[in-house]
């Protein structure tokens, strides 16, 4: 699957990159679903295929936990950006932008040389830790700053899993998504509820 | 059987039946208490790797538990730490009782506390930053559940733990490889950077402690109180986890040395934001951040007597902030009432409460007579040995928080203190007055409390997984 390396970075970029964008949930689970998929394709092809299924199960889970939180909460309006235009949708693609043609500069300088990882990955790795980092700075809601952290996660594991390629570990990360997406929702779903029927914690 | 798998089993049933019995606040607490206790003695006693026979039936605890390729190991170097840790969090989750916390608080708490443990005996030891980030994101649900929308603290805990366990986990690869040289100049500056963002994040120092001052709005009390003990405790034992481990790191005094200022700098810099603040939450939020900022300057003495006079900081921190957090917690809960009332009915207070958060507050501070005392004057002494300011600092981030936290409860207490007794019972009583009685005790008859953080110390200095 080494070929299709270069295609998955173009489609994880844009993935990443739209779902800082837009605002309809749908769309972001299922950019971030699609996101879980393509790094299958980018974690290094030395790994055992264990890893792999691992890393497509959890996506799976956490996808499947933050669209039941949020259907059962209702938050699958297309909600417009409340902030105006200006620093809303426009601020955030020249955002994106200005990340995106970051992370790929600083792919292909020398400033960040990890042995062992090839130039397609380390490229997907910046752009999705670049891309999930403006994410998590700019939205303050729950789910969007989990999504923002998933991505964060997901360039850092193509990255770590060439340095430590261990079951243990990659179970350990697994686990840290899904727990985030489970924590997530119960922030989101369970309290507000439990306020909204008069329930006092 | 491995004793890593006793821990996470009998924390497991204690939080299930904690988690069946919630409903009932005192009996679940006692329950939790007694489990955290139980835990804490079968972690400190038990014989490891003999045949152990009881009622006719012999079995044996090994040391270790191997599970997907990984060990998580219980032996001498760990087992204090990971008794003190039980006790300590026993001890805050037992008093929670008081302050009504949510009812999946204790179960939560046990998790915590065993991912924290599990953080300790893990092996390889650097990827404890896992367990500590799991163990935040526990916490995310504790601090978020006061009121609605009162998440902002919590999330901004989950997404600074998350940047630390990634620096960590990369700079610990790094910093392994160049152990296998062993050779400091191997370790680049930049692990070097991460290695020091990571545990920046951990013990939250700034920028990364403004999620505390955040959640100390929004959370209850204890609920911060215990994120923020265990969360920097965890930290603080995987730093000196990792100076064990990697002593050539430290070798360099220069490294020892950006502790130690930095330390300093802190413990001033968090005093002054603390008695800027009008609120007291706030206040003994930062007062939590300077008093990092002087466990600091101990660990930056390299030293075993400075490892233990850092654990007497972190062990007398429990007394305070547990005694802030039960005094604030029924303060508030008589505020809340008093305003309640219709004119011409009494109002209900009374200076109990007020006097242990103020005492709570002090022994944060260091003040004498108090918890705190003790090992911030065994470091002055110690401090005294490299100059006048570290010594200076230590006095002057005491003074102002002293003094600070006198001023705002003056301002925002002992309103009505002619008044006679609140709505709170026989065990809240007992609680406000053990909580009182034990910082004094503490503060005056301080070898009560070193002998077990010296044997703490000593199993960490003396083993390394």
């Amino acid at each position: 699957m080494n070929f299709l390396a270069p295609l998955a970075v173009i489609i994880v970029s844009i993935s990443a990159g739209v779902t800082v964008i837009i605002d309809n949930s749908r769309v972001k689970l299922a950019l971030l679903a699609l996101q879980y998929g393509l790094i299958a394709i980018l974690i290094d092809p030395t790994t055992p295929n264990q890893l792999i299924v691992i890393k497509i199960v959890t996506g799976l889970i956490v996808v499947l936990v933050m669209y039941i939180s949020a259907k059962q909460k209702g938050i699958w309006s297309d909600h417009e950006n409340e902030q105006g235009l200006l620093t809303g949708r426009i601020f955030r693609m020249i955002a994106v932008f200005l990340v995106t043609t970051s992370a790929i500069g600083i792919g292909r300088s020398n400033f960040v040389t990890i042995p062992g990882i090839r130039p397609e990955a380390l490229s997907a790795a910046l752009l999705l830790g670049g891309l999930g980092l403006l994410q998590v700075s700019m939205f303050g809601k729950p789910p969007d700053v989990a999504i923002g952290l998933f991505s964060l996660l997901n360039g850092f594991e193509i990255v770590y899993g060439v340095l430590e390629s261990s079951i243990a570990i990659m179970t350990l990360l697994a686990v840290v998504h899904v727990c985030i997406a489970v924590v997530i929702g119960i922030v989101e779903l369970d309290v507000e509820e439990y306020f909204a029927s008069g329930g006092d914690l | 059987m491995g004793a890593s798998l006793l821990i996470f089993l009998l924390t497991l049933l204690a939080a299930t039946v904690v988690a069946l019995l919630r409903r009932r606040h005192l009996l679940s607490s006692v329950i939790t208490g007694i489990f955290a206790a139980g835990i804490a003695l079968t972690v400190l006693y038990v014989p490891l790797n003999t045949a152990i026979s009881i009622l006719g039936t012999s079995f044996r605890i090994n040391s270790d538990w191997e599970i997907l390729g990984r060990s998580f190991i219980l032996s001498e170097a760990n087992r204090s730490a990971i008794g003190y840790l039980y006790i300590t969090g026993g001890f805050l989750l037992t008093g929670s009782w008081v302050t009504r916390p949510i009812r999946m608080f204790l179960p939560l708490g046990l998790g915590i506390l065993s991912l924290v443990a599990g953080s300790l005996m893990i092996v390889p030891f650097l990827f404890a930053a896992i367990f500590i980030e799991i163990a935040a994101i526990a916490a995310l649900i504790m601090l978020s559940s006061r009121k609605k929308n009162a998440y902002s603290g919590g999330i901004r805990l989950l997404i600074f733990f998350t940047f630390g366990m990634m620096a960590l986990l990369i700079s610990g690869w790094a910093v392994d490889v160049g152990g296998i040289l062993s050779d400091a100049s191997a370790v680049s500056e930049r692990s070097l950077l991460l290695l020091y963002f990571g545990f920046s994040v951990l013990l939250a120092i700034p920028p990364f402690h403004s999620w505390i001052p955040i959640a100390s709005e929004e959370a209850q009390p204890f609920a911060i109180g215990f994120t923020v003990l265990i969360l920097q405790g965890a930290g603080l034992f995987f730093f000196l986890r990792f100076m064990n481990t990697f002593p050539w790191i430290w070798a360099e005094d220069v490294n020892l040395s950006i502790l130690r200022n930095g330390g300093a700098v802190l413990a001033i810099v968090g005093a002054l934001w603390a008695f800027t603040q009008n609120n007291v939450s706030k206040l003994v939020s930062y007062a939590m951040v300077s008093d990092i900022g002087v466990m600091l300057i101990a660990v930056g003495f390299g030293s075993v007597d400075g490892f233990r006079i850092a654990l007497g900081i972190l062990a007398a921190r429990v007394i305070g902030i547990s005694c802030w957090a039960i005094g604030i917690s029924i303060n508030e809960r008589q505020i809340s009432h008093s305003e309640g009332m219709r004119e011409g009915q009494d109002e209900i207070s009374h200076w109990l409460p007020e006097v242990v958060m103020i005492v709570g507050i002090l022994s944060l501070a260091g003040v004498p007579l108090t918890a705190g005392f003790p090992s911030r004057w065994s470091l002055m002494q110690l401090a005294a040995h490299k100059g006048i300011w570290l010594s200076f600092s230590i006095l002057l981030s005491s003074g102002i928080i002293g003094y600070a936290g006198i001023k705002i409860t003056l301002m925002h207490g002992f309103r009505n203190s002619e008044h006679l007794d609140g709505d709170w019972g026989l065990a809240e009583r007992a609680f406000l007055w053990g909580g009182l009685g034990i910082t004094i005790i503490l503060g005056i008859f301080p070898q009560v409390l070193f002998p077990w953080i010296t044997q703490t110390i000593l199993g960490l200095s003396t083993a390394t997984p």
